[in-house]
C-alpha cells in the first residue's frame, strides 16, 4: 500500500485497531466493506495501467480524487544516484479549463492535445473502472447483469 | 488513438519537468473533512448520468473551439461525479461486489 493512501487510512481510523475493521487489504476482498480510500486504491491500480505497462521498478498511480481532482503520481529510479523519483501532478478541474498543479508552485492550464490526451484517460478510467470494479454500465449506470 | 500513445505522465509531449512533490497531507485531511455522504446516491449517479448524456450532444454538435473545449471540462468532472457517486453507492450497499464471486445466502448473513 502507498504511503498516500496509508496516510489518508491512518487520518480515518487513527493509529490504533478498532473491532471488526481490518486495515490491512486483503488478497481476496469477500464481502467486506472498503473505505473510499481503499476503493480508490482499487480503482488506481486501473488508472495506472491506461498507459501502457510500467517500466520495471517504477511505481505509477492515476486516480480521481474527487470531481474536482485526478493524480497522477510516479515513482522512479534514477539511474545515476539510485535514488527514487517522486513525481505528482495533481489536475484541478474548473469550470473554465483543468488546471495542472506540479509541485505545489507551478500552475498552468493544459491545452490542446495535452487536453485531449487527458480528457481521452479520464473517459478510459472511468469506463474501465465503472464496470471492472463497480460492475456499472458506465452509460446508464445501472448495475451490469 | 490507443491508450498506448498516450504520453505520460502529463500528457505532453517533452518530458516533464521533476519538480518537488506538493504535500499530500493537508490537501487529503482538507478532502476528508469535507466530505459528505450523498443522501441518494443512486439517483445522483442517475443525475450525473443524464447530464453527461446532454452535455455529449452538446459536445457533437458543439461548431466552435472554445464551446467545444468546455465540453470536454464538463465531461471530465461529471466523469468524476458520476464515480464519486458510484463510490457512495458501493458503501451504502455494504457489499464488496468487487470480485467475481456470486454471493451466497450465508455471506449476506455474514456481511450483515
Amino acid at each position: 500500500m502507498s504511503k498516500l493512501f496509508k496516510k489518508a487510512l491512518q487520518l480515518i481510523t487513527g493509529d490504533t485497531l478498532t473491532e471488526g475493521v481490518n486495515l490491512q487489504m486483503p488478497k481476496k476482498h469477500l464481502f467486506r466493506k472498503f473505505t473510499e480510500r481503499e476503493l480508490i486504491q482499487l480503482e488506481s491500480e486501473i488508472g495506472a495501467k491506461l498507459f501502457g505497462p510500467i517500466p520495471q521498478g517504477a511505481r505509477r498511480e492515476f486516480f480521481c480524487l474527487d470531481k474536482r481532482t485526478w493524480i497522477w503520481y510516479e515513482e522512479v529510479s534514477n539511474p545515476k544516484t539510485g535514488v527514487m523519483d517522486q513525481s505528482t501532478t495533481r489536475y484541478e478541474v474548473h469550470d473554465n479549463g483543468i488546471l495542472k498543479v506540479q509541485g505545489g508552485s507551478r500552475y498552468t492550464f493544459i491545452e490542446g492535445m495535452e487536453l485531449d490526451n487527458f480528457v481521452m484517460a479520464t473517459g478510459l478510467y472511468y469506463e474501465q473502472v465503472t464496470r471492472g470494479i463497480y460492475k456499472r454500465d458506465p452509460r446508464t449506470g445501472k448495475m451490469l447483469a | 488513438m490507443s491508450p498506448e500513445q498516450l504520453t505520460p505522465p502529463s500528457f505532453e509531449q517533452s518530458p516533464p519537468s521533476r519538480a518537488t512533490p506538493f504535500e499530500h497531507d493537508d490537501e487529503i485531511r482538507l478532502h476528508m473533512s469535507n466530505y459528505a455522504p450523498i443522501e441518494d446516491a443512486r439517483a445522483a449517479i442517475q443525475a450525473a448520468i443524464a447530464s453527461v448524456q446532454a452535455n455529449s450532444l452538446e459536445e457533437a454538435i458543439a461548431d466552435d473551439p472554445e464551446t467545444l473545449r468546455l465540453a470536454k471540462i464538463r465531461r471530465v468532472y461529471e466523469h468524476g461525479d458520476i464515480l464519486e457517486s458510484v463510490r457512495v453507492a458501493y458503501q451504502q450497499d455494504n457489499f464488496d461486489l468487487t470480485r467475481d464471486e456470486k454471493p451466497t445466502q450465508d455471506m449476506f448473513s455474514q456481511a450483515s
